[in-house]
C-alpha cells in the first residue's frame, strides 16, 4: 500500500510545486517567448495557451531589471513589509492581552466574547468591507496606511489562537511563579508569552500570509499610489511580463523561507490550538 | 534557531535596502532632467543672415581708341586716384607711327573728297545741258510742225477752192448748153433735166460731203461718184454737138485732176498733223528724259564723315603725345576694374571702370528664394564689416531693391544654389540690392548683413528646441504631474501643433491643445517619449 501512495505523493507534491515552477521559468525567460507561449491568454488570439518548463532563451534580465531598474518595486516591497509589521505587532499588542484576560474572565462571559469572536472571524472581507470604508471615511483615515494597518490590528483569530494556547497552559506555572512572588503582569510577561510563543508564531505566520497578499484593502481605501503594497504591482502593465514574474517568485519564496524558518514552531502552535 | 532566523532576516532587509538606493540612483540618472517654459505671446522675428561685397553704386566707364597699343598700366585695381592721374602709358613709336597713318588717310580722303566734288559739279552742268537742249528740241518741233501744218492746211484748202470753183464753172456751163437745146430736145431735155436734177441733187449732196471732208471726215469715193454722175447726166444732154461734146470731155477730166489734187493736198495736210504730233512727242519725251533729277552724290557727306572721326583720333592721339602718351583719369575715384594689358591693343568696349567714390556704395548679395517672403525692399538691414578707416563697423541700412535672379551653375553663387538642392545647378535666387554712404565700407570689402523682420502677434509661441516631429507632424513636450507609486512624479506628454510660424529661435505654434499655464519642456538631457518620467532642472 505504501508503494502506491508513493507516486501519488510525489505527484502531488509536483502539483503543489508547479506554480513556482511556473513563476520561476517565466522569470527567466524573454518577453516575446512568454508572449508566445502566452498569446492565447494576453494577445486576444484564438489559439491555446501554453507553456514549457525550459525557456528556449533563459536569461536574468527581468531579475536585473526589476532589482535594479525599478525602484516602484522597492517602493511597494517597503510597504507591504511595512504593513505585514505593523498589523502583526499591533495584533500581538492586542491579541496577548485580550486572550490573556480571556482566561481570566467568568466562563459564560468567556463564551459569549468567545461565540462573537468565531462569528467576527467566519465573516470574509467583503461583509466587513463597507462598514470599515465608512468608519474609516469618518475617522479621515481613508488613503492612509493607518487606515489598513488599524482594522487589522483588532483581528479575531490572534486573540483564538492565543486564548488557546494561554488556557492549555498548566495552572500549576502560574502558580509556581505566583508563589515565587511574581506579580500578574510578571506571570503574564515572563510566564505565559514564552510558553505561549509557538502560538505567536502561528499569529505571525498566518498574519504575514495574510497580509503579505492583501490586494482588496488597499485597493478600496488608498488611492494614493504611494501607499500601495507590493501585490498591487503585478496589475501595473508598464513593465514586461517577466518582469511581473520575477517579482511573484521573489515574493513567493519570500514567504516560502519564512515559513520554512518558522516551520517546527507553527506546528506546534497549530497541534497546540487542535487541541482545544 | 532564533538568532538565525533574526540574521537572515536582517541580510535580506540590508540587501533589499542596498537595492533600494541602488534603483533608485539608477532611475534618478534615468530620469530625463528637462527645462520648460510656459508658451509666450510674442512676434516671430525673421533674422536672414548673409553675406556680400560692398561694390560701387555708380560706376564710370573710361573708352580708349580702339587699337592703341599699351605699354604700361599705372594704376591697380582698387586704387583711389584723382582727377587727372596717370591711367596707363601707350607706346611712343606705335603711337607716333599710328598718328602718321591716321593723318596720311586724312589726306588722301581730303583728296577723294576734291574727286567727288567735281565729279558732282560736272554731272551737275551735264544736266543743266542736257535739259535746255531738250527745252529747245521741243519748241523747235513744235514750231517746225506748226508751220508744215499750217501750210499744208493752206494747200489743202486752196486745192479745195479751185476744185469748188471748176466744179461751179462746169454747172453754169452745162446751164448754159441746155438752155441753148431746150427746145429741140424738150422732151429729153425734160426728162435728162429730171435727171440733172436728180443728179444736181447728188452733185449737191456730194460738195456737201466735201465740205464736211475738209472738216476731218469726208468720203472722197462719193464725191468723186455724185460729181461723176452730174456730168453724165450733162453730157448725156449735149449728144448731137460734138464741139461742146469735146469741151465737156476736158472740163470733165480736168475736174478729176482738181479732185485728185485736192484729195492729195488733204492727205499732206494729215499727214503733216500726224508727223507734227510724232515729232512732239519726241521731243517731249527727250525733255522728260533730260529732266530726271540726278541722284544725290553721297560720297562727299561720306568722306567728311570718316574724316572728322579721324581727326578726332588725330586730335586725342596729338593731345596724348602732348601728354607724353599718359591717359589721364578724368574723374576721382576707385579703380573698379582694369579691362586692358600691357602688351596689348586698347579694345572698343570701356578700358577702365572708375567708381565714383562720391556717389553711393552698393551691396548686392544672392540668398535664397525661400528667404524673399522675409526680405522687402524698405526691410532693415544691419550691416558688418570693416570700414574705410579697417575699423569694424556697423551701419543700419535699408533694402533697395529684392528681384528674382537665375542662376546657372559655375556662376559666383552656385554655392546658394547648390545648397537649394537644384539638380542642374541652376536655381532662382534673390538679388538683394542695399545702398550705403560712401566710405562706410571699404570698396570690395566683405561684410555681414543681417536682415530683420517682425511678423504680427502670435499667442504661442514656443522655442524651437521644444519642437519635435514625428509621422503624425509636429508636436511639443509639455509637463503633467503624474500620481505614481515613487509618488507625484513628473511625466512628458506629447501634445501636437501645427506650425504657423518660425524662425531660429521660436516658432509660432496653433492654439488647441495648447494653453496659456502649461509648461513645455524646451531641452531635456534625455531622449523622452510619451509618458516619460522627467524632473526639472
Amino acid at each position: 500500500m505504501k508503494n502506491v501512495w508513493k507516486p501519488v505523493k510525489v505527484l502531488l507534491i509536483i502539483a503543489l510545486f508547479y506554480p513556482l515552477v511556473f513563476l520561476f521559468t517565466g522569470s527567466i525567460m524573454g518577453n516575446s517567448e512568454i508572449t508566445h507561449y502566452l498569446q492565447g491568454v494576453f494577445g486576444g488570439g484564438e489559439q491555446w495557451a501554453g507553456w514549457t518548463v525550459f525557456p528556449k532563451y533563459p536569461t536574468l534580465a527581468s531579475y536585473i531589471e526589476l532589482l535594479l531598474d525599478i525602484p516602484e518595486f522597492y517602493v511597494l516591497f517597503w510597504n507591504s513589509l511595512l504593513y505585514a509589521g505593523c498589523i502583526i505587532a499591533g495584533q500581538l499588542i492586542v491579541a496577548l492581552p485580550a486572550a490573556w484576560a480571556l482566561t481570566a474572565v467568568r466562563p459564560v462571559i468567556r463564551k459569549g466574547i468567545l461565540l462573537v469572536y468565531i462569528v467576527v472571524l467566519l465573516m470574509p472581507f467583503q461583509v466587513r468591507m463597507l462598514p470599515e470604508y465608512l468608519v474609516l471615511r469618518d475617522l479621515n483615515l481613508l488613503d492612509s496606511p493607518v487606515g489598513i494597518i488599524l482594522p487589522e490590528i483588532f483581528s479575531a483569530l490572534p486573540v483564538l489562537i492565543l486564548y488557546y494556547s494561554f488556557s492549555s497552559q498548566p495552572k500549576v506555572l502560574q502558580e509556581s511563579a505566583q508563589i515565587d512572588g511574581a506579580g500578574e503582569f510578571q506571570i503574564f510577561y515572563k510566564v505565559a508569552v514564552p510558553v505561549a510563543v509557538p502560538a505567536i508564531v502561528t499569529c505571525v505566520i498566518l498574519a504575514l500570509l495574510e497580509y503579505w497578499n492583501m490586494i482588496e484593502q488597499p485597493l478600496l481605501f488608498i488611492k494614493d499610489k504611494r501607499y500601495w503594497p507590493l501585490a498591487l504591482f503585478s496589475p501595473q502593465n508598464n513593465y514586461g511580463l517577466g518582469v511581473v514574474f520575477a517579482m511573484a517568485f521573489l515574493l513567493a519564496i519570500f514567504i516560502l523561507v519564512i515559513f520554512m524558518l518558522l516551520q517546527n514552531y507553527f506546528e506546534e502552535g497549530l497541534s497546540i490550538i487542535s487541541k482545544e | 534557531m532564533q538568532k538565525k532566523l533574526v540574521k537572515i532576516l536582517l541580510t535580506f532587509a540590508g540587501v533589499m535596502l542596498m537595492l533600494t538606493v541602488i534603483s533608485r540612483i539608477g532611475a534618478s540618472l534615468a530620469v530625463p532632467v528637462v527645462s520648460t517654459e510656459k508658451p509666450q505671446r510674442m512676434k516671430i522675428a525673421h533674422h536672414v543672415e548673409s553675406e556680400g561685397e560692398v561694390t560701387p553704386g555708380y560706376t564710370i566707364p573710361i573708352f580708349l581708341d580702339e587699337g592703341l597699343f599699351i605699354d604700361e598700366i599705372s594704376v591697380m585695381e582698387g586704387e583711389f586716384i584723382k582727377k587727372g592721374q596717370k591711367l596707363l602709358k601707350l607706346n611712343k613709336e606705335k603711337t607716333d607711327r599710328q598718328l602718321k597713318e591716321l593723318e596720311a588717310e586724312y589726306a588722301q580722303l581730303e583728296l577723294q573728297k576734291s574727286a567727288a566734288v567735281s565729279e558732282e559739279k560736272i554731272n551737275r552742268s551735264r544736266y543743266t545741258v542736257g535739259v535746255r537742249n531738250s527745252k529747245k528740241d521741243l519748241k523747235l518741233a513744235q514750231g517746225t510742225t506748226a508751220r508744215e501744218v499750217r501750210q499744208a492746211r493752206e494747200d489743202m484748202k486752196e486745192a479745195q477752192k479751185e476744185y469748188k470753183k471748176a466744179v461751179k464753172e462746169a454747172k453754169e456751163k452745162s446751164l448754159k448748153t441746155e438752155e441753148g437745146k431746150s427746145d429741140d430736145n424738150r422732151e429729153n431735155g425734160n426728162i435728162s433735166g429730171r435727171k440733172d436734177d436728180d443728179n444736181k441733187t447728188a452733185g449737191e449732196s456730194g460738195n456737201d460731203t466735201d465740205k464736211e471732208t475738209v472738216s476731218g471726215s469726208g468720203d472722197d469715193t462719193d464725191k468723186e461718184t455724185a460729181g461723176g454722175n452730174g456730168d453724165e447726166g450733162g453730157n448725156t444732154g449735149s449728144d448731137t454737138d460734138f464741139a461742146g461734146k469735146e469741151d465737156d470731155e476736158n472740163k470733165n477730166d480736168e475736174l478729176k485732176e482738181l479732185a485728185r489734187q485736192k484729195k492729195e493736198m488733204e492727205r499732206a495736210y494729215y499727214d503733216a498733223l500726224d508727223k507734227r504730233e510724232d515729232q512732239l512727242h519726241s521731243a517731249q519725251s527727250a525733255l522728260d528724259e533730260a529732266s530726271v533729277a540726278l541722284p544725290e552724290n553721297t560720297t562727299p557727306a561720306q568722306i567728311d564723315a570718316q574724316k572728322g572721326l579721324i581727326a578726332d583720333k588725330i586730335r586725342q592721339i596729338k593731345l596724348l603725345k602732348k601728354n607724353k602718351n599718359y591717359i589721364l583719369s578724368p574723374q576721382e575715384g576707385i579703380v573698379d576694374k582694369v579691362m586692358v594689358t600691357v602688351g596689348e591693343l586698347s579694345p572698343a568696349t570701356a578700358s577702365f571702370i572708375i567708381a565714383d567714390t562720391k556717389e553711393d556704395y552698393k551691396i548686392v548679395i544672392y540668398d535664397k528664394i525661400e528667404n524673399g517672403k522675409y526680405i522687402a525692399a524698405g526691410t532693415e538691414a544691419i550691416i558688418k564689416g570693416r570700414g574705410a578707416d579697417a575699423e569694424y563697423t556697423d551701419y543700419t541700412g535699408r533694402v533697395h531693391t529684392v528681384k528674382k535672379v537665375e542662376s546657372k551653375a559655375g556662376e559666383t553663387f552656385e554655392n546658394i544654389a547648390a545648397e537649394s538642392g537644384a539638380e542642374d545647378g541652376s536655381q532662382q535666387l534673390l538679388e538683394i540690392t542695399i545702398y550705403l554712404p560712401p566710405e562706410t565700407f571699404s570698396l570690395s570689402s566683405l561684410i555681414e548683413v543681417s536682415f530683420e523682420n517682425y511678423s504680427d502677434y502670435y499667442d504661442y509661441c514656443v522655442p524651437l528646441s521644444a519642437l519635435n516631429q514625428d509621422d503624425k507632424g509636429y508636436f511639443v513636450y509639455a509637463v503633467d504631474t503624474k500620481a505614481t507609486v515613487l509618488g507625484e512624479d513628473l511625466a512628458a506628454r506629447k501634445v501636437y501643433v501645427e506650425i504657423e510660424d518660425k524662425n531660429n529661435e521660436y516658432a509660432a505654434v496653433s492654439a488647441g491643445s495648447i494653453t496659456d499655464n502649461m509648461d513645455i519642456i524646451t531641452a531635456a538631457s534625455r531622449e523622452m517619449e510619451e509618458g516619460s518620467r522627467v524632473r526639472r532642472e
